[in-house]
């Protein structure tokens, strides 16, 4: 993919230019019976960082796993006008999920060309290892990630998603286990991809997160979102 | 994005991931059971085949060809897996499920290589049963099967794509293209088959002749047919499944896939490291009644499957105990909440296990000889001793393995005091007394059954009472020794050894006694050794 097509993948194109990176309605998520997520209804807006809080159990790892499409929901999720489940939204969102998901039989540098492959960004592979080495695993990229610290297990699911230049990003807790310095790196990296346009949405409970991040607060309480 | 990149990423991936995990295999295959001697046992595997099938003479007279019945089996099979589909036949692990089914890939692609992972296996089953079917046919109905492998293993293909056709028909909600076009060729599909399949019974069972060339076409027609035109019908179904599978996965993932995918997962690990612990001889059945912990783990496992509330609650809870209540009342309470909250089908096996456990520790202990003597004078007295009908103390020894096997599954979630300041003395008591309270309860409706099927009458409580006392005390002492040989040792109480200890204990006093001919000592002793455990401090 060149530098354009790329650019052109950041910022959306055609019908999803004009449509926001998210826009729920009346959005519900149960599981066993128990309403976790009731009546969520938001717009998250291009160029948008925005934090979603609230208490364990609030209900903001299931409402980002049911905006990208890992449980079923009620009401409606449109992720650039485009149903979340579809390959045309999967094309535009890169997810990090709170426990990284990582294969313990691929080294770090080939998780990097892997996941650019997967996402078809052959930049992306250089930019997951300048990641990888500005967390400081520049050393361990062909390790086995098995053998990591949950930090370093973490500071590689971020360089994945960071080296891939998606339109939107979520993430989910994604400042746990990090030390301060990846901490603050982090932040910046994210403030930077909302100041290019790009659409963020994280989960997280630290208040400091928010004096960091001067994001757009979202907060849900038992189910419902404020803000 | 282009289609051939996107599969050169999957292609990466299995190449490292399946090729490193191959090796790993081969390597750890290697070291713990070395490639010669598998290579020696398949030898002699091929070896016994082909003796066996040159040793199969044909039958003097031959059997009747079951068409009517594989036509019934057939149509059952079919009619199983039309009406499933809850839960998808394959899914994705974590690692997958976010780094592809996330990802901008064809979810066809995703699974592709699960998928012919799992058609290869229905394939190889279809083929093995196939060949034993050729192989069997000249000698047993006098006719050959050459084409029933081929026949077989393409059913078994066609099988596994109806299953997951309509797993994506159930799992859409609503209106949706990919619901209405997998329900649309699955039942297409399914209903020529099972149409074929009742016309073969019925013109079977009418005892009306087919003509040569339908009776080729028809489903099975590979069983029964020496003939390749028997794999029309079948390759047909294939190609038309085949081509359904792939259309249900070319765009988005069935809607509840994800976290089915997640919790199978999570089963699928269960079950491998239950298979190893039962490998490492760390497990073991308990009469199906073992692993109370891993049974509840799986009850809820299934219950978040299928997003039943289950999941997220317990069906059933009894009442906690009080906040002051002693360190025994909560251990007891746990215990009896695992086994409270087991499905009740599994609930009612365990009861009607541990009334047969008792019933024959009492018939071991002497009640069934009272009985008869009640009901017929003449018969000789019984000794009084635990040494019963079930052939003295060997009877005692067996009856108390079958006691001890029941009681591994009445005991409960392992309890390891670690650093807790809970006595040894407290643990035992707790975690055996739901068991206790329930053997000796249930001594009463099995003192019933074997008065009534040991005699015409009822024989007197007095005479009767000894027995039954020895019979409580015999549980008394298998229960206990159980749980304090298991936690002491570090052995799962539902593995034979402690089972096997805690028998023999218990028998102890009426094979010691008896061949000294101090039989009428056995019940004292019991409940001098029942004492002696119970006070034990392991």
């Amino acid at each position: 993919m060149s530098a354009n097509s790329s650019r052109q993948q950041a910022t959306g194109s055609g019908h999803a230019k004009e449509a926001p990176p998210i826009q729920t309605e009346e959005l519900c998520v149960s599981l066993g019976g128990v309403n976790i997520v009731e009546d969520v209804t938001f717009v998250l807006k291009r160029g948008e960082l925005a934090l979603l809080t609230g208490p364990n159990g609030a209900g903001k790892s299931t409402l980002l796993r049911a905006l990208v499409g890992l449980l079923p929901s009620r009401g409606e999720i449109a992720l650039f006008g485009r149903p979340n489940g579809g390959m045309s939204a999967r094309e535009r969102f890169v997810f990090v999920p709170d426990e990284p998901a990582l294969y313990e039989d691929l080294t770090l540098r080939e998780h990097a060309r892997f996941n650019a492959l997967v996402y078809s960004e052959p930049t992306a592979d250089e930019r997951a290892v300048r990641w990888l080495e500005e967390f400081g695993l520049g050393e361990k990229i062909d390790e086995f990630p098995g053998t990591h610290s949950r930090g370093m297990r973490q500071k590689l699911s971020l360089s994945l998603a960071l080296a891939l230049e998606r339109p939107l990003t979520l993430l989910d807790e994604p400042f746990n286990g990090l030390d301060v310095e990846a901490q603050e790196q982090l932040a910046d990296a994210l403030r930077a991809r909302a100041s290019a346009g790009g659409a963020v949405l994280l989960t997280g409970h630290q208040k400091e997160l928010a004096d960091r991040l001067k994001p757009r607060h979202l907060e849900l309480r038992n189910g419902l979102l404020h803000g | 994005m282009t289609r051939a990149a996107s599969a050169e990423a999957v292609h990466y991936l299995r190449r490292r991931t399946v090729g490193r995990a191959a090796d790993s295999y081969r390597r750890w295959i290697g070291r713990a059971v070395g490639w010669w001697t598998i290579l020696y046992l398949i030898f002699w595997l091929v070896v016994f085949a082909i003796a066996g099938v040159e040793t199969l003479a044909p039958l003097a007279t031959f059997l009747p060809t079951p068409v009517g019945v594989l036509a019934a089996l057939a149509s059952l099979v079919l009619l199983a897996a039309l009406a499933g589909g809850r839960s998808p036949t394959l899914t994705l692990d974590r690692r997958d499920l976010y780094r592809l089914g996330l990802a901008p890939q064809q979810p066809w692609r995703v699974l592709r290589w699960r998928y012919s992972v799992k058609q290869a296996a229905a394939a190889v089953a279809g083929l093995l049963v196939g060949a034993v079917w050729s192989l069997l046919t000249p000698a047993l109905f006098g006719f050959q099967a050459w084409y029933a492998a081929p026949a077989l293993a393409l059913l078994a293909l066609v099988l596994l794509d109806l299953r997951w056709l309509r797993y994506v028909g159930h799992a859409h909600h609503g209106e949706h293209p990919a619901k209405d076009a997998a329900n649309r060729d699955s039942l297409v599909v399914g209903g020529v088959l099972l149409a074929a399949l009742v016309a073969v019974g019925v013109f079977h069972f009418a005892a009306a002749t087919v003509p040569d060339t339908l009776a080729h076409f028809q489903p099975l027609a590979g069983l029964t047919e020496n003939s390749p035109w028997a794999l029309t019908l079948p390759l047909l179904a294939l190609l038309n499944t085949q081509l359904a599978v792939r259309s249900s996965l070319r765009n988005e993932w069935p809607p509840r896939f994800g976290p089915q995918s997640l919790v199978l997962s999570q089963m699928q690990a269960l079950r491998a490291s239950q298979v190893l612990t039962l490998m490492a001889g760390i497990g073991g059945g308990g009469m199906g009644l073992g692993g109370l912990s891993d049974d509840g783990e799986r009850r809820r496992l299934l219950d978040a499957l299928h997003d039943r509330p289950g999941a997220t609650k317990p069906r059933r809870s009894l009442p906690l105990p009080p906040s002051h209540a002693p360190q025994w009342q909560a251990l007891a309470w746990r215990t009896a909440s695992a086994l409270y909250r087991r499905p009740l089908v599994r609930l009612g096996f365990t009861l009607l296990l541990a009334l047969l456990a008792v019933v024959a520790v009492l018939a071991a202990s002497g009640v069934a000889p009272a009985i008869a003597t009640a009901t017929t004078p003449e018969a000789p007295a019984p000794t009084g001793s635990t040494a019963g009908m079930l052939g003295g103390a060997l009877g005692v020894l067996l009856a108390a393995l079958f006691l001890a096997r029941t009681a591994s599954g009445l005991l409960g979630p392992y309890f390891d005091i670690g650093v807790r300041p809970v006595d040894p003395l407290t643990r035992s008591f707790g975690r055996a007394l739901p068991a206790l309270a329930l053997l000796v309860v249930l001594l009463v409706p099995a003192t019933l059954l074997l008065t009534r099927f040991g005699g015409a009458g009822a024989a007197p409580l007095g005479e009767l009472l000894p027995f039954v006392v020895g019979a409580a005390s015999l549980i008394g002492l298998v229960v206990l020794a159980l749980e304090k040989y298991s936690s002491w040792s570090g052995a799962a109480a539902s593995r034979i050894e402690p089972q096997l200890v805690a028998a023999m204990l218990a028998a102890l006093p009426a094979l010691l006694l008896g061949a000294f001919g101090m039989g009428d000592w056995t019940l004292i002793t019991q409940f001098l050794l029942l004492g002696l455990v119970a006070i034990i401090p392991v």
